[in-house]
């Protein structure tokens, strides 16, 4: 089975970006109901790259399994076009789409067995009998079902008949793999198990494939990219780094990872930098707001060190001009194993929540106690202006 | 109760297959099956109300609307659908309780035996308690040594109630089934009695089915024409009057006015139960029991629950065990001396016929309403359909409109050729009789499949459509074989109901085609009660035949076993929910 496509219809020549497979332009989905008008896609514009990995983030009703299903042709935008291989393909019905789903309740065929769910869109395309045993054979060991051919999907334990789906709509050799929320039935261990394999398979192939969760580790651990979405719209899309290390708004900051708002005032805009005041310092950091929206600043938990003050009596007299220093007393601490939670209140009666990782160097039994006076520091390029959106969906 | 959401996610799980336009085969389905509705259900029903309202139906109404006694009737009609209504749903109730809440040994024989009144025709309940109760029924002059005659509301509530309370017990038998034991042991961890419990958690969340139930008894009971005849006595009803006016007087103009006093209420409380109370009523039935719940532990409400049970079941053997004496004695309830004459006169003698017409023409028309019936439901599933909730409704008025109303609006609709020539005059044809059968039948067909498609969920066809399958190849390689046990056991009992019914094909028999029910009724007014009996008998036997089949054939599991179905749903039970 090699399903690898080279990227020959080039849409974007010139661009660093391989391929693009596929693309929307505007997509705009609105349903209609009894009880009012629900606009769940406004105005998507978005890229999908030859042999990636695509993952859209975001929490429950955001759009994204609207997105999904935009993509794989079971909804017709209201607006705006879907683009693929540069042909337009917006009214397209989902059979005809070179794209296979994999569903969140893998929807085997409960009547077929192993071997007929997976040949069962090769049947559909009228491949030889003989290609589709070969075929199927193939996929079965890569998908480490070997034996497993005769049995009804019901005779299966959950992950393999996570396998069995995937294999189902990887043997048609799809341009684009759409799965939406394929691990969420599955119990922890299973999940981060299975995690991995996808990700083997996916790569093994080099099929291009977009992934739907609201889990962000799985986001996080999986990825070429990550489109993050809340309320319908794309809050950013960019790699697992990127996403994490330069939020460009809170929604993203706080929903990848855990985000500490600091109180903030804007001093100054210029052109993609702002200057910002906190805690009675200035510092100029660069500004995701094109189009002036309201800022706050955020540093990630562990980017701040909690030190007690009492354990190194030199500290009071240090000063370094790459951090910002903060005294306050350590008001709580939950003990994590592989780190532990701070939370410390300043002296203007503010809360703040670090996290201090645990290695060999660093000694858990160390840290200050509750009730200790301790010193915040925030390293000043540890700190990053987001967008001050709250329109945070549920 | 867990089911809350449910009812969100089955509604958008089955949101679409990318279009049902474009799909040739299924467009023209759609067509047939819209077609079969307006023909054969709206217009007759249509036809009759214009008929009423006609030159002479106005002066029909003007004389009747003055006459006392057409109020009466119709306060008779209402009173009766309304005690029938309440009896028959407690009577079901208590049924389901016992069935389902008590572990007292025989429940399955309690099962089979409060289910026998949907294999019998209804009036045939009427005819035996005649015999048994009446002026001169062996109770009544044997044990009470009285002259009572049963004959009027009493003996109607008797009959209608029990032949119609196996419509609210399977209800109840459902939702009790579903019932989150959890919430009634939370109720007595919190300290609540049993009678407590009872009022407080079981039955407002069973209060939908409860007003559901009556609603629907109330319903099949006016439209009750055999009962009425037999047993109305003074007692007038709209339905015995329609029966009078057509048969006793060939008044097609006063038939049509009473048929529309019968039809306003009988589509006012059906459209109220579909629209209003249907959803309610999914929400706690889709529910699954977290464990199976406890038994009742109380002694005072075993002892009601055991007794009540006890008597309603003696009461149902007594009724159909004397229908059986009735066909193997010369005169039943006179003259008690066995005999094989009524039976021979069924299968071997004049009866033959009714036998053999009824039988070809209910197979006749079984498929027709299965197929019809399963393409109509597969359109009210999708939601990319405009108009689906008009054609789900329109799809169960063959059961809203009562079946004397059916039957009539269909002779004056197909009295002559319709539709330029298309439709050739039906009057006196085995094709209405048909036709009735299958518009009587299908909305029971339509509710099993849409149930059994709704069960499906549609990522089962999504899954097919996004591997490269169209809808029709879909329809036949995904969903057909997924629901074919649900289908054939709607088939059998459409089959049942065809062979039952009465009210729709009373006005539409001629000599050259009989049908058994009507035979009945012909009979049994004519004082012929073992002949009467005797079809009864064999009515009902060929019915459980056919029941027999299904359960030979399925062994005996509900629907899904056989194919996974049921695990499938299990697992749409605990699903991580994605988006609402």
């Amino acid at each position: 089975m090699t399903a690898s496509n080279p990227s020959a219809n080039a849409t974007d020549a010139g661009a660093s970006h391989p391929a693009v497979v596929v693309r929307l332009d505007g997509v705009q989905k609105v349903f209609d109901s009894s009880r009012g008008r629900h606009e769940a896609l406004r105005s998507i514009d978005l890229e999908i790259y030859d042999g990636e990995f695509l993952t859209i983030l975001g929490p429950s009703g955001c759009g994204k399994t609207t997105l999904l299903r935009v993509l794989a042709g079971f909804e017709t935008p209201t607006r705006g076009e879907v683009i693929l291989d540069g042909r337009r393909c917006t009214d397209m019905p989902a059979n005809k789409r070179p794209m296979a789903m994999v569903f969140q309740n893998y929807a085997l065929f409960p009547h077929l067995n192993v071997f007929d769910n997976i040949a069962y869109g090769l049947r559909l395309a009228k491949v030889r009998r003989a290609e589709i045993a070969e075929r199927v054979e193939v996929v079965l060991s890569i998908m480490d079902l070997v034996g497993l051919g005769k049995r009804l999907p019901g005779q299966l334990s959950g992950g393999q008949q996570q396998r069995v789906a995937l294999a189902r709509s990887v043997i048609v050799r799809p341009r684009v793999l759409l799965f939406d929320e394929p691990l969420s039935n599955l119990d922890a261990r299973l999940r981060d198990q299975m995690r991995g394999e996808l990700r083997r398979v996916q790569q093994q192939l080099g099929v291009t494939s977009v992934y739907v969760t609201h889990d962000q580790t799985e986001a996080m651990a999986m990825s070429d990219r990550i489109v993050v979405m809340s309320n319908g719209r794309l809050e950013q899309v960019g790699t697992p780094v990127e996403v994490y290390r330069r939020p460009v708004s809170l929604f993203v900051a706080d929903f990848i990872g855990k985000a500490v708002v600091l109180d903030c005032s804007i001093v100054r805009r210029g052109v993609g930098e702002a200057t910002l005041s906190l805690f009675g310092e200035q510092l100029t950091v660069s500004d995701p707001g094109a189009d002036g929206e309201p800022l706050t600043a955020v540093v990630r938990p562990e980017d701040l060190s909690v030190v007690g003050v009492g354990a190194d009596p030199e500290l009071a007299q240090r000063s370094d001009p790459a951090v910002i220093r903060l005294d306050g007393w350590l008001r709580s601490t939950e003990f994590l194993g592989s780190e532990s939670r701070l939370r410390v209140e300043l002296t203007d009666g503010t809360l703040l929540d670090a996290v201090a990782a645990h290695h060999a160097a660093a000694d858990p039994e160390l840290l200050p106690r509750i009730g200790d006076r301790v010193r915040v520091e925030i390293p000043r390029h540890a700190v990053r202006a987001v967008i001050d959106s709250h329109d945070v969906c549920e | 109760m867990t089911a809350l959401p449910r009812r969100g996610i089955t509604r958008r799980a089955r949101s679409s297959i990318a279009g049902i336009r474009g799909q040739g085969v299924f467009g023209l389905a759609v067509l047939v099956a819209v077609a079969l509705i307006v023909l054969f259900v709206v217009y007759p029903t249509v036809e009759i109300v214009v008929r009423s309202l006609s030159g002479e139906g106005r002066s029909q109404w003007e004389r009747l609307f003055h006459a006392s006694e057409t109020v009466r009737t119709f306060r008779n009609t209402m009173l009766l659908g309304a005690v029938v209504g309440a009896v028959g749903t407690f009577v079901g109730l208590v049924m389901a309780f016992v069935q389902v809440r008590t572990t007292f040994p025989g429940r399955r024989l309690l099962h089979l035996l409060v289910l026998i009144p949907i294999v019998s025709p209804p009036f045939s309940v009427a005819m035996s308690v005649i015999t048994l109760f009446g002026r001169s029924g062996l109770i009544s002059r044997e044990v009470f040594h009285t002259r009572y005659d049963i004959s009027g509301l009493d003996g109607l509530v008797i009959a209608i109630s029990i032949s119609f309370m196996p419509v609210a017990y399977l209800n109840f038998v459902g939702m009790l089934r579903a019932f989150d034991s959890a919430l009634e042991e939370a109720a007595t961890d919190l300290g609540a009695g049993f009678l407590y419990r009872l009022r407080t958690v079981v039955l407002p969340l069973l209060a939908p089915g409860i007003a559901s139930s009556f609603l629907l008894i109330f319903v099949s009971s006016i439209a009750d024409l055999g009962s009425a005849v037999l047993l109305g006595g003074e007692f007038d009803v709209l339905a015995s009057r329609i029966y009078l006016a057509v048969i006793g007087e060939f008044n097609l103009d006063k038939a049509s006015v009473y048929s529309v006093m019968l039809l306003g209420p009988s589509l006012l409380i059906f459209a109220a139960q579909f629209f209003w109370l249907r959803r309610k009523e999914y929400v706690t039935v889709t529910g699954k029991a977290s464990a199976p719940l406890r038994p009742i532990s109380s002694i005072p409400a075993k002892i009601f629950l055991g007794g009540f049970a006890a008597a309603v079941l003696a009461f149902i053997a007594l009724i159909y065990g004397y229908i059986v004496v009735g066909a193997f004695t010369q005169v039943w309830n006179i003259n008690f001396s066995p005999t094989l004459d009524n039976v021979r006169f069924v299968l071997r003698g004049a009866g033959f016929q009714a036998l053999r017409d009824t039988i070809v023409l209910a197979l006749v028309a079984t498929p027709i309403a299965g197929f019809a019936g399963l393409v109509i439901a597969f359109v009210i599933t999708q939601r990319t359909f405009r108009g689906r909730g008009l054609l789900d409704f329109a799809s169960v008025l063959g059961v809203a409109v009562p079946g004397t109303i059916i039957g009539i609006g269909l002779l004056l609709a197909y009295n002559e050729p319709r539709l330029g020539g298309l439709i050739p005059e039906l009057q006196g044809t085995a094709a209405i009789i048909v036709l009735a059968f299958t518009i009587r039948s299908m909305p029971g067909v339509v509710r099993v499949a849409v149930g059994a498609l709704n069960q499906l969920g549609s990522n089962l066809e999504e899954a097919s459509v996004s591997l490269g399958a169209t809808t029709f190849q879909t329809f036949r390689k995904i969903v057909l074989p997924l629901i074919r046990p649900a289908m054939f056991s709607s088939l059998i009992w459409s089959f049942a109901r065809s062979m039952t019914s009465l009210s729709p094909i009373i006005f539409l028999i001629t000599p050259q085609w009989r049908i058994m029910t009507a035979q009945i009724l012909n009979e049994a007014d004519q004082g012929r009660f073992s002949n009467a009996a005797a079809y009864s008998l064999v009515l009902v036997a060929v019915v459980l035949v056919a029941v027999g089949l299904l359960a030979v054939t399925t062994g005996f599991s509900s629907i899904g076993e056989a194919t996974g179905l049921r695990r499938l749903i299990r697992e749409r039970q605990h699903p991580n929910e994605s988006e609402p």
